[in-house]
C-alpha cells in the first residue's frame, strides 16, 4: 500500500505542491499575533523586564511571530490563494491568533 | 477489545499509557506510529502526551497532519472512542474534534504537581463511574495548557454539557477553569491531566484508572 503520495513530505501531503514548470518565486512574510483578548505572558513579562532594563513607558508589548516564505507560483492571485490557505490552516491558529500576509512581487 | 496509542515524533508518554492500560489494567494495547493508517481491530486510540513534533509552531500544529490522524477522523466519526492526554488534548483542538485552543500557561510556568479537580459532567463514559461534583486528584504536566474559547464556544460547551472536569483551584489561567472537555456525543476526551500516571497505588495513586478503564467500557 506503498503509494506515491505517502513517499513525498510526510504528514504535509496536503500542502506539497511541486511545480515543474518555471513560475516566478514570490517572497512573503506572515505576522503571526494572539487576539487581543487573549491574555500574552511572555509578552508581559517582557514588558517588566524592559522597566528593569530602565526603559519607562513600554505601555504595550505583544510577542508574535514572523514567518519568511519563498513560493513559487504561477501567478500573484494564485501564490495569495496559497498563502493564505497557509497562514489560515498551518501558521496560525485563528482560535487564538490573528495573521497578516506581506506579499513582494517577484 | 484493543486500544491504541499513537506515537508521534516526540511523544513522551506513550509507553506511560501503555504501562497503564496494558501493564496495570490489563487491557490490549498496541502502538500507531504517526505514519500508520490502519485502525481496524481499534476500540479506542489515546494520542498521548509530550512534545509531538517539537512543539515547533504551536503544540500539535504539526501533528495534526499526520497520516494517522485523517484514519483518526474517520474513526472518531464512526463512534470510536478517542482520548487525548496532554498534548493529545492540544492535537485534538488543533484537528478540531474538539473546539478551542491551548497556550501558555498564564504565569508562563511548566506546572508539574498534582492538581485537584472536580467532576462537572458524568454524562459520559469517561466519568460516568463518578458523581457530578465529586473530587479527585490527578498530575498536571504542561507548559501551555490554558484552554482558551471564545464566549460562544463557551456556551456551546456549557449547553452541550461538554466540559468533563474543571481545576479546583485553577493553575494555568484556563477560561472557566476548563480541565477537560468532551465532543457533544461524549466519544472524545481531551484533558491537560495524565490519568496514566495515577494508575498503580505505588507510584501516584490510582485516581486515573477510571477514564482509562472507559475506553473500553
Amino acid at each position: 500500500m506503498q503509494s506515491v503520495e505517502r513517499k513525498r513530505a510526510p504528514g504535509l501531503s496536503r500542502f506539497n505542491n511541486p511545480c515543474s514548470e518555471l513560475v516566478p518565486r514570490y517572497q512573503a512574510r506572515v505576522l503571526v499575533h494572539l487576539r487581543p483578548s487573549v491574555l500574552d505572558p511572555a509578552g508581559e513579562a517582557a514588558r517588566a523586564a524592559a522597566t528593569r532594563l530602565g526603559v519607562e513607558g513600554v505601555a504595550r508589548l505583544r510577542i508574535g511571530k514572523a514567518v519568511e516564505l519563498e513560493l513559487d507560483a504561477p501567478d500573484e492571485a494564485e501564490a495569495r490563494r496559497r498563502l493564505e490557505l497557509l497562514s489560515d490552516r498551518l501558521l496560525a491558529n485563528p482560535v487564538i491568533e490573528n495573521w497578516t500576509l506581506k506579499l513582494i512581487q517577484p | 477489545m484493543s486500544i491504541g496509542v499513537v506515537v508521534f515524533p516526540g511523544s513522551n508518554c506513550d509507553r506511560d499509557v501503555r504501562w497503564a492500560t496494558e501493564g496495570c489494567l490489563g487491557m490490549p494495547t498496541r502502538y500507531l506510529w504517526h505514519e500508520e493508517r490502519d485502525l481496524s481491530g481499534l476500540d479506542a486510540v489515546v494520542l498521548p502526551g509530550g512534545f509531538s513534533y517539537g512543539d515547533y509552531l504551536r503544540c500539535g500544529a504539526i501533528a495534526r497532519f499526520a497520516p494517522v490522524l485523517e484514519s483518526l477522523l474517520s474513526f472518531a466519526s464512526s463512534g470510536g472512542r478517542v482520548l487525548g492526554i496532554c498534548n493529545g488534548f492540544q492535537v485534538l483542538t488543533e484537528l478540531g474534534l474538539l473546539p478551542g485552543a491551548l497556550t501558555r500557561n498564564r504565569d508562563l510556568h511548566f506546572i508539574c504537581e498534582d492538581t485537584p479537580l472536580s467532576v462537572v459532567s458524568a454524562r459520559t463514559p469517561w466519568l460516568a463511574s463518578m458523581d457530578i461534583g465529586s473530587q479527585f486528584c490527578l498530575p498536571i504536566a504542561h507548559g501551555e495548557g490554558r484552554y482558551q474559547c471564545s464566549d460562544d464556544t463557551l456556551k456551546r460547551l456549557e449547553d452541550d454539557d461538554a466540559i468533563a472536569l474543571r481545576y479546583r483551584s485553577n493553575p494555568n489561567g484556563s477560561v472557566s477553569d476548563i480541565a477537560g472537555i468532551t465532543n457533544p456525543t461524549g466519544t472524545v476526551l481531551g484533558l491537560m491531566p495524565h490519568p496514566e500516571r495515577a494508575c498503580d497505588a505505588q507510584t501516584g495513586g490510582t485516581s486515573g484508572r477510571a477514564i482509562l478503564e472507559a475506553l473500553l467500557s
